[in-house]
């Protein structure tokens, strides 16, 4: 069984996932699309360590790459069909150890925004390329 | 074709892309497999520690794709563990793109040697084949005799050591 990915937009339609993801060097770029490929092939369960649960944030996940920069990739499963799709929701930095503030109630509005307009607030993941 | 395996084709032709994401790849692959094997033989982490001589803690470590300092004797230690083969190959590129693609769960259970049927298969084989060269040699005459096809085919099936080729020419003879 394989997921759909979705990404989160904002208001103005823009995909602030993959304007995250294109900043991201070649070798994270391969790392995090890895990843992302074993979220839609075999979903978070499957691969020990390949989504993290979050300590207050009970609808999400973060997806850890180390490499040049501590990038975490913030996502949900659903929120529309829980069955088969995750959508992206926002990409940060940690800096020694520290997301920046907010990070995680931003994301979870990200989160509400798209249970109230799904069709406008979120589209089909758009894959960075090298 | 896949979309997976569009993306994959275009970007594996950038050199630092490809072995990044196949090193990536083997991390996520073996990490998963411990925790697969470790499952099938319903092992808690402790418990594998214990066969393997590892704190759980460390075999913790090891079922996490972001794990990457593997060496080939704690391999092999797990592989003891779990009584499996361990197989370290080199491969073309092209063969990660199905290995991708049909990565789960069943994918990456294996037996151990004890639930390997295709050994215990062999086994009642040859059994049988050298039963019927003992029954037809007269070298079996105090063993119990299978006259029909049903106690022969159970008595395969469980691998039994008795007269089963007696059993077959028995059955020749009627």
């Amino acid at each position: 069984m394989t997921w759909d990915l979705y990404d989160y937009r904002d208001h103005r339609h823009r995909n602030l996932v993959r304007d995250w993801c294109e900043r991201l060097q070649k070798k994270d770029l391969a790392k995090m699309n890895q990843r992302l490929d074993l979220l839609a092939q075999s979903g978070h369960l499957l691969c020990p360590g390949l989504a993290s649960n979050l300590h207050g944030a009970p609808h999400l996940y973060k997806v850890k790459i180390n490499g040049s920069v501590a990038a975490r990739l913030f996502f949900c499963k659903g929120p529309i069909n829980m069955e088969v799709e995750y959508t992206l929701l926002l990409g940060e930095f940690e800096r020694d150890g520290e997301l920046p503030r907010g990070t995680l109630e931003t994301a979870e509005s990200y989160r509400q925004a798209i249970i109230k307009d799904p069709l406008n607030r979120r589209g089909p993941h758009e894959r960075v390329k090298n | 074709m896949s979309e997976l395996r569009i993306n994959l084709s275009e970007e594996f032709h950038d050199r630092e892309y490809r072995h990044t994401y196949a090193n990536d790849w083997l991390n996520a692959f073996i990490a998963t497999q411990i925790k697969v094997l470790r499952e099938q033989r319903n092992l808690t982490q402790t418990q594998l520690g214990e066969k393997t001589k590892m704190a759980q803690p460390r075999v913790a470590l090891l079922e996490d794709v972001n794990y990457s300092s593997w060496s080939i004797n704690t391999l092999r230690r797990l592989a003891m563990a779990f009584d499996v083969r361990l197989s370290v190959k080199f491969e073309t590129f092209s063969s990660l793109i199905p290995e991708v693609e049909e990565l789960d769960r069943e994918s990456l259970e294996r037996d151990s040697f004890d639930a390997d049927m295709w050994f215990h298969k062999k086994r009642a084989q040859a059994t049988v084949g050298s039963e019927i060269f003992r029954a037809a040699n007269g070298q079996c005459s105090e063993q119990p005799v299978y006259s029909d096809a049903k106690t022969l085919s159970a008595a395969a099936s469980q691998g039994s050591t008795q007269t089963i080729g007696a059993g077959l020419l028995a059955m020749g003879a009627k």
